[in-house]
């Protein structure tokens, strides 16, 4: 087992081109258990290019990505054989997407959407796998009476928590979320916050997140990493970041918020 | 036993939006508060009280200068240390209330104040009896704990911001205009609890416009106008 001492995840020089278009450059950082980091910036700035990278979705052309497996070792994820890789993607991590159709099997049922992912890690009886998804439907305030239901049927609210239940009934310790509310009406989004502050919290997961919406950052992650045409111009502790921003983009991005 | 000490610390924002204009605001500010002391911070509006506390708390950058701050039996200087190590000295060490709470939807008012006792470790129940107490002592009425305090009133936000800061037993407390928007009978009450914090060996870095709070609470003050760079 690894301690709370050393870092989960090691990012360095981390560099990925689309042609001549610059996706993101050189960025590095660490991220340590239970902690939560916040990744924003304005569409194009190369949060999503970032965050695919770290999650093992794309290669990058520069830079390591270690990950420090429950054995305790740090490991070069594109440097693992392809069924490690996967294993670990199917149990250790978890990706949230913005859109919960691409996160989410819209042909099964809820409770096969959660049961899956627990499938693929081994679990084989049926019974414990029920339980399982029915505990986690309610862990994210979903009526245990639509465990049957097919996903389609659900608000987008829902759907978006049935992802985030899909995503964490394997318990990983690393969570990669894209824009988790976006597209929600503020009231719905509020509930979701207020339900992945509680999961981080009580789970002791560590998150990336990357978002476009300052409050959501302020009120999810403890760092933040400010990204402008592909870089990291600036990071810090979030209250700092956006209390006290030093660099000129930061500045306009934190004066730009409309204070409702 | 020296629990602060502020040395040399300086502080100017760089505005981009307007050309990179400078404004300077304070330079070699020198200031030591120890266990049991309680400073005030004084001097005219802008003249960088809120400024200087909020570098102590690791809020606002510190470029110039050194804030030393006793975090579990070692010096950490605040102005170097890494996110990481502000989290946990926010988290044991030091305490702040500002004028105004951040409220967050759907977190009721009782859970606003347990949280802190909750990150420390404690159990849930034990956590809500702290946090019960503290709201009845600042007089949140009972129907009012399980809402969001999105809808309270100025004055009720701020006593639920005090209850928060109070709920666990920092050995550094920053208060920045506790009393703003209290009546007296709660000043009073406010008061009460800083004076016991401090007789309980807490260090004590105040902002107080009220004079008659500020000389209630604090033993000395330090004025920053000394300490005032012009732009």
């Amino acid at each position: 087992m690894s301690d709370n001492h050393e870092p989960l995840l090691v990012v360095d020089g981390l560099s990925k081109r689309y042609g001549a278009q610059l996706g993101c450059r050189d960025v590095g950082f660490s991220l340590w258990p239970g902690e939560v980091v916040g990744v924003v910036g304005e569409s194009g700035s190369g949060k999503t290019t970032l965050l695919n990278c770290i999650s093992a979705r794309l290669t990058p052309d520069d830079g390591v990505v270690r990950y420090r497996t429950r054995l305790g070792t740090l490991s070069d994820i594109y440097q693992m054989s392809e069924p490690e890789r996967r294993m670990l993607m199917r149990t250790d991590w978890a990706f949230v997407h913005q859109n919960p159709r691409d996160g989410l099997r819209m042909k099964v049922s809820a409770g096969a959407n959660v049961g899956e992912r627990l499938m693929a890690v081994g679990a084989r009886h049926y019974g414990n796998i029920r339980g399982a998804a029915d505990d986690w439907l309610s862990k994210v305030e979903i009526d245990t009476g639509r465990i049957d239901d097919l996903p389609a049927t659900f608000s987008g609210g829902m759907q978006q928590r049935l992802q985030i239940a899909r995503n964490l009934v394997t318990g990983p310790r690393l969570v990669f979320m894209d824009e988790p509310t976006g597209g929600l009406d503020v009231s719905v989004q509020a509930r979701l916050l207020d339900l992945m502050r509680g999961l981080v919290g009580e789970l002791g997961l560590a998150a990336v997140i990357v978002t476009h919406d300052l409050a959501v950052a302020r009120l999810l992650s403890h760092r933040l990493m400010v990204m402008w045409r592909g870089e990291v111009v600036e990071q810090g502790l979030t209250d700092q970041v956006l209390d006290d921003p030093q660099h000129p983009y930061t500045q306009l991005l934190v004066s730009s918020v409309l204070q409702p | 036993m020296d629990m602060v000490r502020v040395r040399g610390v300086g502080k100017s924002f760089k505005l981009h939006a307007q050309g990179g204009a400078e404004i300077a605001v304070v330079g070699g500010v020198d200031m030591t508060v120890a266990t049991g002391d309680a400073i005030a911070l004084t001097g005219a509006s802008g003249v960088g009280k809120s400024t200087l506390m909020r570098m102590i708390f690791g809020n606002y950058l510190c470029p110039e200068g050194e804030i030393l701050v006793r975090h579990g039996g070692c010096w950490v200087d605040v102005a170097r240390a890494d996110p990481r190590a502000i989290i946990d000295i926010r988290r044991e060490t030091i305490g702040y209330i500002s004028q105004f709470l951040r409220v967050i939807p759907r977190v009721p008012a009782l859970e606003v104040v347990a949280e802190p006792i909750r990150m420390r470790g404690a159990s849930e129940g034990e956590s809500r009896e702290r946090a019960s107490e503290l709201l009845t002592r600042l007089r949140i009425p009972e129907t009012l704990w399980s809402l969001s305090p999105v809808t309270f009133s100025g004055g009720e936000q701020q006593r639920v911001n005090i209850a928060r800061g109070f709920a666990v037993p920092y050995p550094i407390l920053l208060l920045d205009e506790p009393t703003a928007s209290l009546d007296k009978e709660n000043r009073d009450t406010v008061i009460e609890m800083i004076d016991e914090a401090r007789r309980g060996g807490t260090a004590i870095i105040g902002i107080f416009h009220d004079g008659n709070v500020r000389a209630a609470v604090c033993e000395r003050a330090c004025d920053l106008t000394q300490y005032r760079l012009a732009s």
